[in-house]
C-alpha cells in the first residue's frame, strides 16, 4: 500500500471512531451504522442538522488532533452541492483526504 | 417515579437531551427543552407539573443586563446587579412550586469572558468576583426552599476553552462539546436517582490488593503494603482514608475476602499504619466461600436491599462475577493502579445524598447497635422475651420544621416498609400534612443498645366522621421485626378513638421493594381484600406490645 491509501485508511478508522462517539451520546433512533455508504445529509440520513454540525466538528478536531492540520470540513456552500462532501461518509473521506496536505 | 425531565436554557440543550436520551434512564419519562433564547419565556408559561424535574441552566450575560455591562467593562452599580439576580432567585421559587424539584448549576467564569487577569478576584468588578457575589445570593435565596439544589459546576470545567466550541456555538447556539454534555448528563442522572430515593448505602470491599497490597496470607501482617514512605503504600493509606470519610458520611462498610479470617484481622488489630479498623465495619464475611453468597449474606445480616449495595474489588474476574450473578448490585469498573484508587471512590456519584441528618452520622453505629441486638436475641432465642430485654420506648410527636428534614429522606429513602413509596419533597409534605383533616405521627426509637432516632411515620387522613384512612406507613429497615410495626398498627387504632371514629383503612401500593408491609399486614388481624385493601373490623384487636413503652413529646 502506498502513503495515501495508508492515510485513507487511517482517516476512515478516525470517522468511525467517530461514529462510535456518537453512537455512545445519542439515542437509538439518531445512531449511525459504520459504513462507507452511511448517509450523512438528506432524507435518509440519521443525522439532523445539528447532528450533522456536531459530527463534522468532531471530525475536524480529530483531524487537527491526529494531523496538526487545521481543516475545514463545515461550509455552509456544500450543504447545497449535490453529491458534495456531506453526502457518505465515503465523499467525506475523499474531501477529507483533499484538504489534508 | 417516572419523572419528567424539562432541560431550560438560554441556549441550544438539545445535543445535551440525546446525551440523557441515550442511557435510557427508567426513572426519566420524558425529556423536553426549551428554545434558545427562551428562558424567562419558559419559566414564565410553565405549567404545573408536580411530576417534573426542571434543570436550569443559563449563562448570566444573557439574561442579567448588569453582568453583561460589566463583561463590557462598563461602570454597573452592583446594588442593581444585585436586584436583577434576587428578581432571577424569586422567578425559580414561584417555579419551584410547580414541579417536583429544580437542579440549578452555580454559574462559572466562562473562558470567553475578558477579565482583570490575575486581580479578578481581588477587585470591586472582577468577573471572577462578580460570579462568586451572585451565586451567594442564589445559595443564600434558596437556602431555605427544600426542592431547589444547587448543582457545583466546577466539575464540569466549564472554564477550560478546550471544553467551549465557538463553532457549534455560531451555527447552532450550543456553547459547549460533548465531554461536557457527557458530565453533564452524569450529574443530572445522578441526581434524578438520588431524588428518587436510589443512593448506594452500603459498600462492600474486598482485602489484598484493593485495602492494602500483597496478599497477607503470605506476607502476614507485617509484609502487606500500606502507608509507610512508598507510593503505592500512600495509595493505599489515601484510599482507607476516602473510605473512612464515606463511612463518617454514614455509608456502611463491609468486607467479603476470600483469606484465612484471623490471618486477615491480624491487619486491623496490630499493623499500626492501617487508617480502618475492625469497628468501621458493620459486617465481615473472610472465608473461601462464594463471594456472590458473601455479599447476599451480608446485605440480609443488616436488613438491605442489594440494589443498596455497591461491591469494590481489584480483581476483574471477581467483579464480572458478581456483576452476571447480582445484577442488582453496582461494582463500578476499577483500575489497575492503587494511586487511582481514592480518586475512582471519591468520583463515584452513587453514594449521593439529598440531605444529610444527624441519623445519617450515627448509622454505623446504629448498625453496629442492631449486630449487638441480633446477638442478644440468638443467646435468648425467645422472641417474646428478646424483645422485652431490648427495653423498647417509642417516642411519639408530630410534624415539626426541625424533623423535616428527616421526614423527607424517610419518605425518599424508604423501600421495604412503605405502604405506597410515594416520593414527597418537604414542600408537599407540609403542605399535605397542614390539611387540617390530615395528620402525621413520627415514631423516635431507643432501647439499651441506643437511639435508633426518628424511623418510622404514620400518617392519617379523615374523608368520613367515621374512617380513618392510613395514607403513609413507613418504618426504616434498621427498625423493622422488633415489635414497632405493632405499636404503629396500635397507635392507628388509638387515634381513631380519639378521634371518635369507627375503623381505620389501609390502601396498601406494591412496589418492586415493599412487600415486607403486606407480609406484616397480612400477618395482623386485620380484614384483607385482595392484598391491596385492609380495614379493621375492631379497634380493640390491635393492642400494644407488652415490650414496648410509649411516651408522647409534650
Amino acid at each position: 500500500m502506498n502513503d495515501k491509501s495508508n492515510t485513507k485508511e487511517f482517516i476512515l478508522k478516525l470517522i468511525y471512531s467517530i461514529i462510535d462517539e456518537h453512537n455512545l451520546l445519542n439515542p437509538e433512533d439518531l445512531k449511525l451504522e459504520k459504513s462507507l455508504k452511511t448517509s450523512l445529509f438528506g432524507n435518509e440520513s440519521n443525522l439532523d442538522s445539528l447532528g450533522l454540525v456536531n459530527f463534522l466538528v468532531e471530525v475536524e478536531n480529530t483531524i487537527k488532533i491526529n494531523f496538526d492540520q487545521d481543516i475545514c470540513v463545515i461550509n455552509e456552500e456544500l450543504f447545497l452541492e449535490e453529491n458534495g462532501p456531506y453526502d457518505n461518509v465515503e465523499t467525506l473521506l475523499d474531501y477529507i483526504l483533499k484538504q489534508i496536505k | 417515579m417516572n419523572l419528567n425531565l424539562n432541560l431550560i436554557s438560554d441556549f441550544n440543550l438539545d445535543l445535551l437531551k440525546r446525551v440523557i436520551e441515550s442511557k435510557d434512564i427508567s426513572e426519566i419519562n420524558s425529556v423536553n427543552t426549551s428554545s434558545y433564547g427562551q428562558l424567562y419565556q419558559s419559566i414564565f408559561s410553565f405549567e404545573e407539573d408536580l411530576n417534573s424535574i426542571n434543570f436550569i441552566w443559563s449563562l448570566p450575560e444573557s439574561h442579567i443586563k448588569t453582568f453583561q455591562s460589566a463583561l463590557n467593562f462598563e461602570e454597573i452599580n452592583k446594588t442593581q446587579l444585585k436586584k436583577e439576580v434576587e428578581e432571577y432567585a424569586n422567578l425559580l421559587v414561584n417555579l419551584s412550586k410547580k414541579c417536583k424539584f429544580i437542579l440549578l448549576p452555580l454559574w462559572q467564569r466562562l473562558p470567553h469572558y475578558k477579565t482583570y487577569g490575575i486581580i479578578d478576584l481581588e477587585i470591586e468588578f472582577g468577573r471572577s468576583k462578580l460570579i462568586n457575589e451572585m451565586n451567594l445570593l442564589l445559595s443564600n435565596r434558596f437556602k431555605n426552599v427544600n426542592n431547589v439544589y444547587l448543582i457545583d459546576s466546577s466539575e464540569w470545567q466549564l472554564n477550560n476553552l478546550e471544553y467551549m466550541n465557538p463553532k457549534i456555538w455560531y451555527l447552532a447556539k450550543s456553547p459547549f462539546s460533548n465531554s461536557i454534555y457527557k458530565k453533564v448528563s452524569e450529574t443530572i442522572i445522578s441526581s434524578i436517582k438520588t431524588l428518587n430515593g436510589n443512593s448506594k448505602k452500603l459498600l462492600i470491599v474486598d482485602l489484598d490488593n484493593t485495602l492494602w497490597g500483597g496478599l497477607i496470607g503470605e506476607l502476614s501482617y507485617k509484609g502487606i503494603n500500606i502507608g509507610g514512605h512508598n507510593h503505592i503504600g500512600e495509595a493505599f493509606l489515601d484510599f482507607q482514608k476516602s473510605l473512612l470519610s464515606l463511612h463518617n458520611r454514614g455509608i456502611l462498610l463491609a468486607i467479603a475476602s476470600k483469606n484465612d479470617e484471623e490471618i486477615a484481622l491480624q491487619a486491623f488489630k496490630k499493623n499500626s499504619e492501617m487508617i480502618l479498623r475492625e469497628e468501621h465495619f458493620v459486617a465481615k464475611k473472610i472465608n473461601w466461600n462464594d463471594k456472590a453468597n458473601n455479599i447476599i449474606e451480608i446485605a440480609k445480616d443488616i436488613n438491605i436491599g442489594l440494589d443498596s449495595v455497591v461491591f469494590i474489588d481489584d480483581n476483574p474476574v471477581e467483579r464480572e462475577h458478581i456483576k452476571i450473578t447480582l445484577p442488582e448490585v453496582y461494582v463500578p469498573d476499577w483500575s489497575l493502579d492503587p494511586s487511582m484508587y481514592a480518586i475512582k471512590l471519591n468520583s463515584l456519584r452513587c453514594f449521593d445524598q439529598v440531605s444529610f441528618t444527624k441519623d445519617d452520622k450515627n448509622r454505623n453505629k446504629t448498625y453496629l447497635e442492631n449486630k449487638l441486638r441480633e446477638s442478644s436475641k440468638e443467646m435468648i432465642i425467645n422472641k417474646d422475651n428478646w424483645l422485652k430485654e431490648l427495653n423498647t420506648t417509642v417516642q411519639i410527636g408530630e410534624l415539626t420544621n426541625d424533623n423535616l428534614q428527616r421526614i423527607t429522606q424517610l419518605f425518599n429513602k424508604t423501600n421495604q416498609f412503605n405502604l405506597t413509596t410515594r416520593r414527597l419533597s418537604g414542600d408537599e409534605i407540609k403542605k399535605y400534612y397542614s390539611l387540617v383533616e390530615n395528620k402525621l405521627i413520627t415514631i423516635d426509637v431507643e432501647d439499651k443498645f441506643g437511639q435508633l432516632g426518628l424511623v418510622g411515620i404514620i400518617g392519617l387522613s379523615r374523608p368520613s366522621d367515621i374512617t380513618l384512612n392510613v395514607v403513609d406507613l413507613i418504618l426504616s429497615c434498621r427498625a423493622m421485626g422488633r415489635g414497632i410495626e405493632e405499636t404503629m398498627l396500635y397507635l392507628i387504632g388509638k387515634n381513631v378513638k380519639d378521634a371518635c371514629a369507627k375503623r381505620f383503612l389501609i390502601n396498601y401500593k406494591k412496589s418492586a421493594k415493599n412487600n415486607p408491609v403486606l407480609h406484616f399486614l397480612k400477618s395482623t388481624k386485620l380484614e384483607n381484600e385482595k392484598d391491596s385493601k385492609f380495614h379493621s373490623n375492631n379497634i380493640n384487636d390491635f393492642l400494644k406490645p407488652d415490650s414496648v413503652k410509649i411516651i408522647y413529646k409534650k
